[in-house]
């Protein structure tokens, strides 16, 4: 069943708070959950693309997770706190991805280190600090990553990297440093 | 570590493997810790890393990151917002109003072959509806209780309104019901007992400007 | 004996038709409606899936139909309207007795 929403003028849903925005959106409401869509899509998309290490997948991951949040948005138990179970939904959806993925090429490259060609030496002439750390981020082996991109842009607590993760807190702990470290050995190069 | 980056000759601490040097070069923290003092405000003051240059270094580098990271979180937002609509509308088109249709609630009709319904989740949209065509409302969560599959069993709905300062609000709650009790004569025949309206949050007018401009 | 059904296809255009129906959604569950579909998009190649769900019964045929029908109007006038269009449609084509006719109104507005 398409959900088509009717063309509507600047509603006061556009600027509602999430909780009243979710539970619309929990009875059914299209026109609130597009508003959710407007405002996190975006920022689902960036956390998609970051732990998925490329944008290929990012519509289908962040669209299936839309789909997921709208069947179980009644399954909430604190509708204010919807931007943060958004962020869980896509984080999983794009953790599930690279895991099948790796299944699928049957190796395990999570001990990889990170490529060493990036070179941000020669770079960092040219680039802005952003896109400088936009490069040292995507070129840190995928387990640091992701642990870093939930910490970061999903503010997962240590302890729920750990369970997301199935990991020992030690190790998401020992990853976290070593992402920090790298970024921050990287950053002194690019001054 | 077999070879120091000059990074590392800078700034030993950021070696990736010896953290005994990370120690001895923080006055005895780690990155770690700093990034947390510094997520904390650097409150309580804490003398051994605020008295020590190499911390301050450190602290400094942290800083520079976080914003650093920042500016990369919202340069990537800007351009995932500067898309066109198109994922959007390929979100809502791929939803279903099936997940959220909840009970049918019959409609009467004379031929005996007939099975007229309305869905709940269609009438919790008109009860929305009304209150969205109101002025300085809007309606949050809409509940029907009570057997809506019965004919002529009489059911409540509860209804959480949020409403604008300013208003009367007894007056409007007044005014959303009658508006309710018909829309849902127009399209339901329950038998509505009571339809309890609770004012449960008195939000700011959000934006002043853009509600101006509405208007 | 040879029984003809009502075509799916007659009675979705016969339902769009109906005033005060502005949309029409995939009858029956999801499951039933993709299988029918898929069925539906080999043996009719290029055209859109039915959403009317004709099910052929012991005592007759049933029809399911979901509609959405446009904020001023009333569910009750509508679905009635609907019901009675697709009963003298039926009654027109088929020669099969009618068991039932649901009318689903899913959405409003």
């Amino acid at each position: 069943m398409p959900g088509t929403v009717p063309e509507q003028v600047a509603s006061p849903l556009d600027t509602a708070a999430d909780q009243m925005l979710a539970e619309r959106a929990a009875d059914g409401d299209l026109r609130a959950f597009e508003v959710l869509v407007r405002r996190y899509g975006p920022l689902m998309r960036v956390q998609a693309t970051r732990v998925l290490g490329s944008n290929d997948e990012t519509d289908d991951v962040v669209q299936e997770s839309f789909i997921t949040a709208w069947q179980q948005l009644g399954t909430l138990d604190d509708p204010s706190a919807v931007k943060s179970w958004l962020m869980r939904i896509v984080s999983r959806k794009s953790i599930d991805r690279v895991r099948a993925r790796r299944e699928h090429a049957n190796i395990d490259d999570t001990d990889a280190p990170a490529p060493e060609s990036r070179a941000p030496h020669a770079l960092a002439e040219t680039l802005s600090q952003t896109e400088a750390l936009s490069r040292v981020l995507a070129g840190l082996p995928e387990d640091q990553r992701r642990c870093w991109t939930l910490r970061e842009i999903a503010e997962y607590s240590y302890g729920d990297i750990a369970a997301e993760l199935d990991l020992p807190l030690s190790t998401v702990r020992g990853l976290l440093a070593r992402a920090r470290k790298t970024l921050l050995r990287e950053m002194e190069e690019w001054r | 570590m077999t070879e120091l980056t000059p990074a590392d000759r800078r700034f030993a601490a950021f070696d990736l493997e010896d953290t005994e040097r990370e120690r001895t070069d923080l006055n005895g923290h780690t990155i770690e810790q700093l990034s947390e003092y510094l997520d904390r405000g650097q409150m309580p003051a804490d003398p051994s890393i605020d008295d020590s240059p190499e911390c301050e270094i450190a602290l400094r580098s942290l800083g520079r990151l976080r914003l650093a990271q920042q500016s990369l979180l919202e340069r990537d937002l800007e351009r995932e917002s500067l898309r066109d609509d198109s994922w959007v509308a390929s979100i809502l088109s791929n939803i279903t109003l099936e997940a959220h249709a909840g009970r049918e609630i019959p409609l009467t009709h004379p031929a005996p072959t007939a099975r007229l319904v309305v869905t709940e989740g269609a009438v919790r949209g008109i009860l929305r509806e009304t209150g969205d065509r109101m002025q300085n409302v809007v309606v949050g969560r809409c509940v029907l209780v009570g057997d809506v599959g019965v004919s002529g069993m009489p059911i409540t709905i509860l209804v959480d309104v949020t409403v604008f300062p300013g208003e009367n609000i007894p007056l409007l709650a007044d005014d959303l019901r009658q508006a309710m009790y018909s829309a849902l004569g127009k399209h339901t025949e329950l038998v509505v007992a009571a339809i309890d309206i609770t004012v449960s949050d008195l939000q700011a007018v959000p934006d002043a400007s853009a509600r101006a401009q509405e208007n | 004996m040879t029984e003809v059904l009502p075509s799916t296809d007659q009675l979705d255009a016969v339902v769009r038709q109906v005033p005060g129906v502005d949309a029409l959604y995939p009858a029956g569950s999801i499951v039933s409606t993709v299988l029918s579909a898929t069925v539906h998009a080999v043996t009719h190649p290029g055209q859109a899936a039915p959403m009317v769900l004709i099910e052929k019964q012991a005592d007759g045929v049933r029809v399911t139909v979901r509609i959405g029908i446009g904020a001023t109007e009333s569910s009750t006038e509508v679905s009635g309207r609907v019901h009675d269009a697709i009963a003298a449609h039926v009654g027109q084509s088929g020669t099969v007795p009618v068991a039932q006719i649901a009318v689903i109104v899913a959405r409003i507005g």
